[in-house]
């Protein structure tokens, strides 16, 4: 039995212009210790799929489907019930570190609140784990940063205490929510091998979001392109890299900018833009945008193919898009 | 923290200096005569005269500022015009009743602004918060003199509960004073609960909103932990700014109420020295008053800089 399995999950997020779905209908599993890369571009329902994981989705919001955790669909839980899971044995890190840290209460106190809260430890206790936990996320002079507020730290060093905080429980996943996005290229990477020698240490599963294939691709054991809200493919990270099968994993792919390739040309975009949640088609989401869509990919969703073993596509054209190299598919 | 004290008192004399000159040209310019005023308009022009000298006020004005400012600076607050007696027994009387009167109405309206506005925040847009915002509204809408005489009928006459008004006078015991100052704060603290409660529900909703709140949550933290421990302390900065505003208002601006309740306070005080022409008392009393208000904005900057850190970093 996988540790994590979703099936069917839905998000539906009531606004004023009528109902939102913001994940359609995303299946995949994590086993203990594995990583799972979730990709694509802003607003395809990827922050809002690791949210519903935690059950921290806003209140003006619906989930169907089911989250079986460790055998226990999550979405018969309670919120006390969450609770006790949230932060113990889920734990996130969030994209923003300068806003994601309490400014008027100290980093130490805001590590050490999980620790109590879960391990029931004394402040002494909390307070010596707390050190600890700062000098393995690479904090230099635990003692004294203990003791400092959010302000007094750096982005990077603010993402550290974060991954401190989701690290204190021992968590048996670790949902990392675009943890890198907002800093420095160069800090980027030393969070992300910190993040990446943490869960092989600690033997966490991890589910790693983000927009960027690179990241994805070094850090991840499979992966998850998600577009509109649905996964549009899915497989071994190796596997997707090796063929990219979907249009739409064509086009990202295409769209990265390639080290040693002449400055002459234009970067690759996909046409178009991120399609209206709420007027998304009944088919394929991919549909305004694909070079290959037909009135077929508009109305009726696409069933996800299994390519090669454990490589999914969801596609009515697969053969179509097999056939069609990357650069040819958005040139 | 030396640096930020030591700037803010500089301030305080910068601005009492500043205030105390405002305050005697608007008292020089101010038509009627002390004079006159005590001896009635049928009075021949010797007495009038002759008491204007009595008084001091044939002297020109900057001799008359000085005076009163280095008599200040010696504790000599000088004699009141109308009643003959100096001007600190007038005062001290009257600022006994109304810092008081003034702290129970703050406290009483931090209280109500506290547990209605988190109610209110807490459940949001529930049955709860509509009707509580809607009694709030209420509450800022009632002129303040007009809750006292429904108080005052309700309990003083109808229930017979405690006292309609007047002060007994601190001699009398705590208790007594309290009961009767209990009817004039809550008419005081309903206004000034109202907006602040309003205040401390829009500003909790907005925290709630913030990344660290959803932090929080990750921690496994349940919804009224994150409120008490996260929330709070960070929704009460614009709470600090309009208590502290509310606060000042309290201690300058309860002269109706006073009036209604038939307590001596400082509003009472100045406004009886004002008709009377008794321009050492208005004097004295508008610099006392101007006095309180820096205090109560120096207290109201410690305290942001207690309640955020990050504060306290910029100033010093």
């Amino acid at each position: 039995m996988s540790l994590l399995d979703v099936k069917d999950l839905s998000v539906i997020l009531s606004t004023s212009e009528g109902p939102a779905r913001a994940v359609r209908n995303l299946n995949f599993r994590l086993n203990r210790g594995e990583t799972l890369g979730i990709v694509g571009e802003s607003g395809c329902g990827k922050s809002m799929a690791a949210l519903a994981l935690m059950g921290l989705l806003p209140e003006q919001s619906e989930t169907v489907g089911e989250i079986t955790f460790d055998g226990q669909n999550l979405l018969d839980k309670t919120d006390a019930e969450m609770c006790q899971i949230r932060g113990n044995r889920l734990a996130m890190i969030f994209q923003e570190p300068m806003t994601s840290l309490n400014p008027v209460h100290t980093v130490g106190h805001q590590i050490m609140e999980p620790l109590r809260l879960h391990r029931n430890m004394s402040d002494n206790q909390a307070k010596s784990e707390t050190i600890r936990l700062l000098d393995r996320v690479g904090i230099p002079n635990p003692k004294e940063r203990v003791d400092n507020y959010p302000h007094q730290l750096s982005g990077g060093q603010r993402q550290r205490v974060m991954i401190a905080i989701a690290l204190s429980c021992q968590p048996d996943i670790l949902i990392a929510d675009e943890p890198t996005t907002a800093l420095d290229v160069t800090i980027q990477d030393q969070i992300l091998e910190l993040i990446h020698t943490l869960v092989r240490e600690e033997g966490m599963a991890l589910i790693l979001i983000s927009h960027d294939l690179g990241v994805i691709s070094e850090n991840t054991d499979n992966i998850l392109v998600m577009y509109g809200g649905s996964a549009v493919e899915t497989g071994g990270t190796e596997q997707i890299f090796d063929e990219l099968i979907h249009p739409y994993t064509q086009g990202l792919f295409a769209a990265m900018p390639k080290l040693g390739r002449a400055r002459s040309g234009r970067l690759v975009t996909i046409p178009g833009t991120v399609p209206d949640l709420i007027s998304l088609p009944s088919g394929c989401t991919f549909t305004d945008r694909c070079p290959l869509a037909t009135d077929m990919c508009r109305n009726t969703p696409p069933p996800a193919i299994e390519v090669t073993a454990n490589h999914f596509a969801s596609c009515h054209h697969i053969d179509a898009a097999r056939n069609r190299k990357t650069e040819e598919l958005f040139s | 923290m030396s640096i930020f004290i030591a700037k803010r008192v500089l301030t305080l004399f910068v601005t009492l200096i500043g205030a105390s000159i405002v305050i005697f040209l608007v008292m020089e310019i101010l038509p009627g005569d002390p004079a006159l005023v005590i001896l009635g308009v049928d009075a021949s022009d010797e007495a009038v005269n002759a008491l204007t000298k009595e008084l001091g006020l044939d002297r020109p004005p900057l001799v008359r500022y000085w005076d009163w400012v280095t008599g200040i600076l010696q504790g000599e607050l000088g004699k009141s015009y109308a009643y003959k007696v100096p001007v600190w027994e007038l005062v001290e009387g009257a600022l006994l009743i109304t810092i008081p009167l003034a702290i129970m109405s703050i406290l009483l309206s931090i209280v109500l602004a506290l547990s209605i506005g988190l109610y209110a925040a807490a459940n949001h847009n529930k049955a709860g918060d509509v009707t509580l915002m809607g009694i709030s509204q209420l509450g800022i809408s009632i002129p303040n003199f007009w809750l006292a005489i429904l108080l005052i009928m309700l309990f003083a006459i109808n229930l017979r509960w405690l006292p309609a008004g007047g002060f007994p006078g601190w001699d009398e015991g705590l208790w007594a004073c309290l009961r009767a100052l209990l009817l004039p704060s809550l008419a005081l603290a309903t206004v000034v609960g109202a907006i602040l409660a309003r205040i401390t529900r829009s500003s909790v909703l907005e925290v709630f909103r913030e990344d660290y709140v959803r932090t929080a949550r990750a921690k496994g933290l349940s919804k009224q932990a994150t409120l008490w421990r996260h929330v709070l302390r960070n929704a009460l900065i614009p709470v600090l700014t309009v208590t502290g505003i509310q606060f000042s208002a309290l201690l300058t601006g309860t002269v109706v109420v006073e009036n209604v309740f038939h307590i001596p306070g400082l509003g009472s005080l100045v406004l009886k020295a004002i008709n009377n022409r008794d321009t050492i008392v208005v004097e004295n009393v508008v610099l006392l008053l101007a006095t309180m208000i820096i205090v109560v904005n120096f207290v109201v900057d410690i305290l942001y800089a207690v309640i955020d850190p990050r504060l306290k970093a910029h100033d010093i």
